[in-house]
């Protein structure tokens, strides 16, 4: 009996170590997306699960570089209505690890202060469908975003 | 004037007496589906529980009456009945259908500045019957309806004395808008109201019968006044308040009825009625409300319950309502006041008559503060603004540009920095704006939320005010997956121009140029197709009271 309960204390233990480690990894590292949309309604926000921030970063990792820019505060985020763009918000231990903007063919990593062409690694055409399987926009909107993108979105 | 019946939005509670003695309560608030119109300018829609919404405006006062019914004969019952969050309860009513001997009303009174509560019973057959209960709401025009309601009050009187023909009669003053009554009984089955009626202008009489003369009980006496007697109120003006008495229906027996309409230039505030008896087992009150084929009609139904032998008179009541000609509030220019409209306005007068013989100027305006101690215009008087953008999006303030949206710009009221949140139509309300899942009614709700804030809809791009500003307001195509809305978008117009401007999202830039056309262009104007970006849907115009000095505007939006 003893060595039984040893046993479940040793699982226990196990299981929390693995679930300690795993929280410690989602909560020092924190992937958000914002598809910058509406105008009078909150914009749809989600966080990335672990398998969607692998796949974000190694689009942006193979994006092509367009030049290198000097003022990290630019923007390629259009002031107009409807679809702007999105913006992406890595961090870590509540440090920025990555920012991010994208916005039609175009994608400005300010972490990198640079800019690179969206259009081959179809950075917001992935993260707009990631955002219609949560539900946050439905496929009419998605469609209505592309068309709106003039075929930057594919 | 406006007569116009809507789709149901609120909820009415049926609550059923059992024999076992518990009390069950059903709720309904199923959406509408539409109904059948009973009038050339009357649309009626009634959702599927019984609850049917009319309203009625006239220059700047809108009312909406709201009828709840049983959805199936119940032999004893109680509804509650309630107005529409944009809406202020002012006055109520109830119907008992007939059915066998005939069911009557125990109770009908106000319960909070929503809800109107009545009760009815059959003691002779218990037959089962419907019961319609009537809760009639105000809306002011530029009145937020949050601060509308803290302009009524309700009050009650303590039960009468024990008997088997309670009778009550309150001195409510004046301001007395609508009035109601509850009976209880301590020993037999029910007391029956066959009063519930204005004395005069101050007072409301309340008496009930029992149905057998063993019968012994309470009468309260309850009613909803307006605090706001002669005084003006900022954004609208005076309300003026009068009770109406139609003819007395006299008959030797059965079933007496009794109607009175609302007078040109009034809308309908509440209901009452009485019905005295000369011989017989004694009349009793079965309807006091809206006649359903004309919101500016009330019908009064009296009869005996046991029998039909009872001789007497029924007569049908009403208050009515109406906006006083001409007035407004006094921290804003506008036709002459009178002397006798409003304390501060007399003083004013007396200083400078011309506000009350020619015209209420800025002076008239400026003059307030300095002859009427303790009263400040700082957060009432609406001019219009001029274009500001750097004021917004190069503010120090972060949460500036951050949690302010096209709504919240476009009323020019800069809430970022106090709320953290970007404000939506309706939230000045006290209750979220329900409009986003509603395809059918989805825009007109939009709409009523921004009124129930305080803002006015204008049929045309004019403001009732020079001094108010008009916005446009526009919504996106319906989404036909979710069978939902998506967004909204407000633009607002600038003194300086003749262009618009807008804030692009909770979060974006301020600007008074078009970038959804290329070249961008100055925002001319706002509803032509071109320059709508993904809105095509106009919703309509409405004025706010904004102010000259950027992210001051005076419209109660949170």
């Amino acid at each position: 009996m003893k060595s039984i309960l040893i046993f479940c204390l040793g699982i226990f233990g196990a299981l929390a170590g693995t679930n300690s480690a795993q929280a410690q990894t989602a909560s020092a590292e924190v992937w958000a997306v914002t598809i910058d949309v509406f105008s009078g309604q909150p914009n749809p926000t989600f966080t990335l699960d672990a398998s969607e921030v692998a796949e974000v970063r190694a689009r942006l990792k193979s994006a092509p570089l367009i030049r290198a820019m000097t003022d990290a505060k630019e923007t390629i985020i259009p002031a107009r209505l409807g679809y702007r763009g999105m913006l992406i918000k890595a961090t870590a231990g509540g440090k920025a690890i990555e920012d991010t903007e994208a916005s039609g063919a175009k994608i400005m990593r300010k972490t990198a202060s640079a800019l690179f062409d969206g259009k081959p690694v179809g950075l917001e055409g992935y993260l707009l469908s990631r955002a219609v399987v949560r539900g946050l926009i439905s496929p009419t909107l998605e469609n209505q975003i592309k068309t709106q993108s003039r075929g930057a979105i594919q | 004037m406006s007569l116009r019946v809507t789709s149901e939005g609120r909820k009415a509670h049926t609550v059923l007496w059992l024999s076992t003695g518990l009390w069950l309560c059903s709720c309904e608030g199923l959406p509408g589906e539409e109904g059948q119109a009973s009038g050339s300018d009357i649309e009626v829609t009634q959702n599927a529980l019984g609850i049917t919404s009319y309203t009625d405006s006239l220059d700047g006062v809108n009312i909406q009456v709201k009828v709840c019914r049983s959805d199936a004969p119940v032999k004893v019952q109680t509804i509650a009945c309630s107005v529409d969050v944009g809406y202020a309860l002012i006055g109520g009513g109830a119907y008992a259908e007939q059915a066998g001997t005939g069911a009557m009303i125990t109770e009908s009174r106000p319960v909070d500045n929503f809800t109107w509560q009545a009760s009815s019973a059959d003691d002779v057959t218990s037959s089962a019957h419907y019961l319609n209960v009537y809760a009639v709401g105000m809306r002011l025009d530029g009145v937020n309806s949050q601060v509308l309601r803290s302009m009524i009050d309700r009050s009650a009187s303590n039960p009468s004395a024990k008997a088997t023909q309670p009778s009550y009669s309150y001195t409510v003053g004046s301001g007395m808008l609508g009035g109601g009554a509850a009976t209880s009984v301590s020993s037999g089955a029910h007391e029956f109201l066959t009063k519930s009626v204005s004395n005069g202008a101050t007072k409301w009489d309340v008496a009930a019968r029992g149905s057998t003369s063993s019968t012994q009980g309470t009468i309260t006496d309850y009613f909803t006044w307006w605090n706001k007697v002669g005084t003006i109120v900022e954004g609208f003006g005076a309300l003026n308040i009068k009770q109406k008495y139609g003819s007395a229906v006299t008959v030797n027996s059965g079933i007496a009825k009794a109607t009175v309409g609302v007078d040109s230039g009034y809308v309908i505030a509440g209901y009452g009625g009485n019905a005295t008896t000369t011989s017989g087992q004694g009349r009793m009150l079965f309807e006091m409300g809206m006649d359903p084929a004309n919101i500016r009609n009330a019908i009064v139904q009296s009869r005996d319950h046991s029998g039909s032998n009872s001789k007497g008179a029924t007569t049908a009541y009403i208050s009515e309502v109406a906006h006083v000609a001409n007035s407004h509030g006094l921290c804003n220019a506008g036709p002459a006041l009178t002397t006798k409209i409003d304390p501060c306005a007399a003083k004013v007068c007396a200083s400078d008559p011309y506000c009350c013989s020619t015209y209420w100027d800025e002076v008239c305006v400026g003059d307030v503060p300095t002859y009427c101690s303790g009263y400040s215009c700082a957060d009432y008087t609406c001019d219009l603004p001029s274009y500001n953008g750097d004021f917004w999006n190069n503010n120090p303030n972060p949460l500036v540009i951050q949690d302010n949206n096209c709504y919240s710009y476009a009323n020019n009221k800069e809430l970022g920095s106090i709320t953290g949140k970007c404000a939506q139509p309706g939230d000045g309300s006290g209750q979220a704006c329900d409009w986003i899942n509603d395809l059918v009614n989805g825009l007109s709700k939009l709409a009523e939320c921004a009124k129930r804030d305080g803002l006015i809809a204008v049929p045309t791009a004019n403001c009732p005010s020079p001094f108010m500003d008009l916005l446009v307001l526009m919504v996106q195509d319906a989404d036909t997956y979710y069978n939902t809305w998506h967004d909204y978008h407000w633009l607002r117009r600038d003194a300086t121009g003749p262009y618009w401007s807008q804030k692009l999202s909770c979060g974006g830039a301020v600007t008074n140029m078009d970038e959804n056309l290329d070249p961008e262009q100055p925002i001319s104007d706002p509803i032509a197709t071109a320059t709508r970006g993904g809105y095509p849907n106009f919703v309509g115009y409405f004025c706010t009271c904004s102010s000259s000095t950027e992210g001051q505007g005076h419209a109660v939006i949170y």
